[in-house]
């Protein structure tokens, strides 16, 4: 798992940015093959910048805006194309700005399902990180991520988050 | 390594090995451990784990090595175990250096000085040829060496001289508020803080316990005990140990055991020769070796003129309930089980059916939570999920049983005679049912159950009618007075071999009405001064 200050090597980049590229060239045609490349990592960014913004919005109230989040985010987006062949066509055209229709949609179901479990398919893209663990963190350890000292259990938990 | 030798060889590196292995080591002995198994950093099984799909699989970060299989079920099934009988003897175990208790809640319980003469005072299953006051001074170094918590302010029911070597770390919120809810309800269900092998402070250079909730699969810092402290002290105090070695044969001239057998992971051939042998290789994997090793002397396996070797086969069958409190109680707070009910492992109803233990699970369970409210496929709003999950994963509560099944020669371990392991190995063929005893037992913990959940103020209350296995396979060598009905003696020596030794929880009688670790442990202790005083 990287730390926030750590860098991605630049063979795994190139390997992210493949897996984002997956179904962009569909919409690539003849005319574009001279910039395939310059044009394709246009793509990648513009897919990946999409996607996060769109979970952002979908899992708002939820904060959703760290490097790590932005690290997890690419590993989701390279999970969910290749989980989901026809992700990427739909995550094009899904609107920038989802109404309350579109928030019910399965396409955002699977979204807000896969930042909360953490998990796309057979694919681990987050433990540590996985909503579900996030939104009890004022009360529960992520098991085996122990923050806590011995016998604070004890006491009542110290409510901070809404519910429980 | 041809021609290897040692003065005591050690078949299997578990608790029961180990333990032995680091005594003998400690007096000076020369020694050699086999293990079928590899070996196994904590950090791996760590990292395994956490980046695992399936969070409920406990038996996912540890896959066999195919040369040393171990039995695997659900996404990695490999169907190592043969099922026969009316119900499935589907057991887990570890074939690693330091066995199984890699992956425990590190229960530490006394046997009751009545569990050793169930058969003297109730009619049933079998007296052990020893008494509690026998182990007590066992059980008092067992859990000084493994470094366990206990009440010393509570009665459990086992006599003790001393205190326990430390004191408990505050029971769980959710632990705290079920027991004394419980206790005020019906005094007689007794739920009492669980004896543990947990740090409560630094122990044996090992820290304090500081709430990863995640004892099983794996303790992250070594706070819980696990079986490989034992392997690693051996191995300092000089005794040898020899992975991926998988023991296939005993071999024996007249009545003496001279070498063990194995092939390690590339199908070598190797033979180590010894003066005296233990055998500690789990309940299933001990008796299938034993029956894999005739000889002219013993047509039916080494140490088997009794046949019972393999016999005997017990286990704690166990029920569960889950539901929902009338309170947020939020499970997940520190180790993953700190309190048992314990008014029902002993009394006259013994003669009838099974004595038991219950207790309170305080695992996290966000995934299930967060599973369930995403599946329900409702609209809601974010914050209506999170407060749904967080009610849910808040008020959850879960108990599971053990309840003690009685030894039959019927149920019993054979190494098949058609099925084979990638290494041309048999593998275990289990015959095994569940009897009334049981089943009768099962009926009155389930009403108790009810009664918990009502006590709770519970909704959705959802039983586990179906027995799982708890993985505490005992009997399979077991001891007894008599060669006529035994395999071993009070010694732990097999009635056949004077130099053959078996330490395990396969010697038990009984498998009694708690946690077998304890015990096993108390019982390798025993031996390993009974093998030092001899030698």
């Amino acid at each position: 798992m990287c730390s926030e200050g750590s860098v991605i090597s630049i063979g795994r980049r190139r390997f992210i940015h493949s897996q984002l590229l997956l179904g962009s060239c569909l919409f690539a045609g003849p005319a574009a093959l001279v910039n395939a490349q310059q044009a394709a990592n246009i793509d990648a960014e513009g897919r990946l910048s999409k996607f996060f913004n769109l979970s952002r919005k979908l899992l708002s109230p939820l904060p959703l805006n760290t490097r790590l989040d932005k690290r997890v985010a690419v590993r989701m987006l390279a999970a969910l194309n290749a989980e989901y062949p026809h992700f990427p066509q739909q995550l094009d055209v899904f609107p920038d700005d989802p109404g309350g229709r579109d928030r019910h949609s399965e396409l955002a179901r699977l979204i807000v399902a896969s930042w909360y479990t953490g998990v796309v398919g057979q694919q681990l893209v987050t433990f540590e990180r996985a909503i579900m663990y996030r939104l009890v963190s004022d009360v529960l350890p992520v098991p085996s991520y122990c923050i806590g000292r011995p016998g604070d259990w004890a006491s009542p938990p110290q409510i901070r988050f809404g519910g429980g | 390594m041809a021609g290897m030798e040692a003065e005591f060889i050690i078949v299997g590196s578990g608790v029961a090995g180990a333990l032995v292995a680091n005594e003998l080591a400690s007096a000076g002995k020369s020694v050699l451990m086999l293990e079928a198994g590899p070996r196994v950093p904590r950090w791996q099984t760590v990292e395994r784990f956490r980046n695992q799909v399936d969070k409920t699989d406990f038996m996912a970060p540890y896959r066999s090595a195919p040369w040393a299989p171990h039995p695997e079920y659900g996404k990695f099934a490999n169907d190592y175990l043969v099922f026969k009988g009316s119900h499935k003897f589907n057991s887990q175990y570890i074939r690693a250096v330091g066995g199984t208790t890699w992956h425990w809640a590190a229960s530490c319980w006394r046997f009751l000085p009545n569990d050793f003469k169930i058969r003297s005072l109730y009619g049933v299953g079998r007296d052990w040829p020893i008494e509690y006051a026998d182990l007590a001074p066992w059980y008092q170094h067992a859990e000084q060496e493994l470094g366990v918590w206990g009440p010393d302010d509570e009665e459990l029911g086992s006599p003790r001289d001393r205190a326990y070597p430390m004191s408990p770390l505050p029971l769980s919120y959710n632990d705290a508020q079920v027991k004394q809810r419980m206790n005020a309800h019906n005094p007689d269900w007794r739920v009492v803080t669980e004896p543990v092998a947990r740090n409560s402070r630094p122990y044996d250079d090992r820290p304090t316990c500081c709430g990863n909730n995640n004892c099983m699969p794996i303790c992250p810092i070594g706070a819980m005990y696990n079986g490989i402290v034992h392997v690693d002290k051996a191995e300092a105090n000089g005794a040898r140990l020899i992975e991926n070695a998988v023991v296939n044969r005993i071999v024996s001239e007249g009545d003496r055991i001279v070498a063990v057998e194995y092939r390690d992971s590339l199908g070598e051939a190797h033979r180590i020769e010894g003066k005296t042998f233990i055998l500690a290789a789990n309940g299933i994997e001990t008796p299938k070796l034993m029956l894999m090793s005739p000889g002219r002397h013993h047509p039916a396996g080494v140490g088997n003129r009794s046949d019972m070797v393999g016999r005997n086969l017990m286990d704690h069958p166990g029920t569960g309930v889950g539901f929902y409190a009338d309170k947020p109680l939020w499970p997940g707070r520190g180790p993953q089980e700190m309190t048992s009910l314990i008014g029902f492992r002993d009394g006259p109803f013994r003669a009838e059916y099974a004595g038991k233990k219950l207790h309170l699970s305080n695992m996290s369970v966000v995934e299930r939570a967060t599973r369930e409210v995403l599946g329900q496929n409702l609209e809601h709003d974010i914050l209506t999920l999170n407060e749904r999950i967080r009610d849910r994963a808040a008020r959850y509560v879960e108990f599971n049983s053990f309840h003690e099944l009685l030894p039959q020669p019927q149920n019993r371990i054979r190494p098949s005679a058609t099925e084979k392991d990638a290494s041309g190995i048999p593998r275990p063929e289990i015959t095994y049912s569940i009897d009334d005893y049981v089943k009768k037992s099962a009926v009155h913990t389930r009403e108790n159950y009810a009664e918990i959940a009502r006590v709770m103020g519970g909704s959705e209350v959802t039983f586990s009618d179906e027995f799982a296995p708890n993985n505490h396979i005992t009997g399979t060598t077991i001891m007894g007075e008599s060669a006529e009905d035994s395999v071993v003696d009070k010694d732990c020596r097999t009635f056949d071999h004077p130099n053959l030794f078996i330490a395990g929880s396969s010697v038990m009688p009984t498998v009694g009405t708690a946690n077998v670790t304890l015990t096993i442990a108390a019982l390798a202790l025993r031996l390993a001064d009974r093998l030092i005083k001899e030698a």
